[in-house]
């Protein structure tokens, strides 16, 4: 994952401050890729130590505001990166894991419960970034929305796993104490 | 807001031999005017059981089931059928088309089968087979089509006789992800468009997620049940 290439890549759009970087970021990857101002900043400070972007002051005093442009670098390291494919696959870093692992002593009921609310919350973040494509689907898909809705397309495969990983957990789990399994009917 | 479906306090008990199983057990439910439910759920909680009940193909063992405030208990077998006529639309994982017959010609048997033939009947199928997007498949026989194309064909067919509920069984079960996304912004968009009730039973997330209410049933009992809360109501946009 890399705001740094996203905030590249929005620079090699047109220069920005950071309000508009913000702003821009959240309208291709937004309801679904958090980022805050803390983090653009500070992507862009080691953007700019590292050569790849420079920043100016533009306007009068009073309204003056901080510009940011990117390079050559910055463009070479930007198009270097786009056409490489990703060879990370997904971290497996995600709260949960980590909950899971200390879950100690063993209590089924405990664990049980957590996978439940979350797989709650999964769902309930898959009905809302359903219904922004559906509200995407009925504007009509054009080549200016395609990649937000292949990214909400992205986002939503990847609850789905979640989901399901969560469900072939709860399964394995409440047969692991004798519990019977549900008879397929 | 008035409630289509009425359940209270249903059961269904299957009889094998001196086994019994409970595939539903003790449960309460309404559904909206207009609603969108999602009933979710692993193999065996009851979740076909549930839509059989409610779509009138089958009768609980107790408690009552009301649809447009009619009690089914109430009802004779030829009441029974009458009601899956005129007030029930299925939307099934196989599609069900007779092969024999057109497009067209399908997605016009429910009115057939329930003699209501009249002219603004057919003008009103026509308009639903263009809302579905089939009007230049109207003359195709079912082989003569994609999967997405006959699950539009099921829509329209269970659109036509404007049922008072729609009852979907793994709508986009045999469809590739793509396909499945536009039978079901379809069945969205019908939703919107004829204010119509709807339930779908799936045990895919990805279908659930476009419900208005989102149930998780569990060894025949709702176990889980969610509003979605969060979004913008449709007609806003």
């Amino acid at each position: 994952m890399s705001v740094k290439h996203g905030l590249l890549g929005l620079l090699a759009q047109k220069p920005q401050n950071g309000y508009e970087l913000k702003n821009s970021f959240d309208k291709i990857a937004g309801g679904f890729w958090d980022v805050n101002y803390g983090q653009i900043y500070s992507t862009i400070d080691r953007l700019v130590k590292d050569g790849l972007v420079i920043s100016s002051v533009e306007g009068k005093e009073s309204v003056e505001r901080r510009v940011y442009q990117i390079t050559e670098k910055g463009v070479k390291e930007f198009k270097d990166w786009l056409d490489k494919p990703s060879a990370k696959i997904r971290p497996l870093r995600d709260e949960v894991f980590v909950k899971l692992a200390f879950m100690y002593p063993f209590d089924k009921d405990a664990i049980l419960q957590l996978l439940a609310e979350q797989r709650q919350l999964y769902l309930a973040k898959m009905a809302e970034l359903t219904r922004q494509k559906y509200l995407l689907s009925r504007n009509g898909i054009s080549r200016d929305n395609l990649m937000t809705d292949l990214l909400l397309d992205a986002a939503l495969f990847h609850a789905e796993a979640d989901i399901k990983w969560i469900e072939h957990c709860e399964a394995k789990l409440r047969e692991f104490e004798g519990e019977p399994p549900v008879s397929d009917g | 807001m008035v409630n289509k479906v009425e359940m209270k306090d249903v059961s269904k008990i299957y009889k094998r031999g001196k086994s019994e199983f409970r595939a539903l057990n003790g449960i309460s439910l309404s559904i909206k005017e207009g609603e969108f439910l999602s009933v979710m759920g692993p193999s065996g909680s009851g979740k076909s059981t549930l839509l059989h009940l409610i779509g009138a193909l089958d009768k609980p063992t107790s408690g009552n089931i009301l649809i447009d405030s009619i009690a089914l208990s109430s009802l004779s077998d030829d009441d029974l059928s009458q009601i899956r006529r005129e007030k029930v639309g299925f939307i099934f994982q196989q599609f069900n088309l007779l092969p024999t017959l057109t497009a067209r010609e399908n997605v016009l048997l429910p009115l057939k089968i329930a003699n209501r033939v009249s002219s603004e009947a057919y003008r009103y199928a026509d308009e639903i087979i263009e809302t579905v997007g089939l009007k230049e498949f109207n003359n195709h026989l079912p082989e003569e089509m994609s999967g997405g194309q006959m699950q539009r064909v099921g829509i329209a067919r269970a659109l036509v006789i404007r049922p008072s509920i729609i009852l979907a069984d793994e709508p986009t079960g045999n469809l590739d992800s793509k396909t499945g996304e536009e039978i079901l912004n379809l069945l969205k968009g019908c939703q919107e468009q004829y204010k119509q009730t709807i339930v779908m039973v799936t045990h895919d997330a990805k279908a659930a997620a476009y419900g208005d209410r989102i149930i998780r049933l569990k060894d025949g009992q709702i176990e889980e049940e969610m509003e979605v809360t969060n979004a913008l109501p449709i007609s806003n946009i």
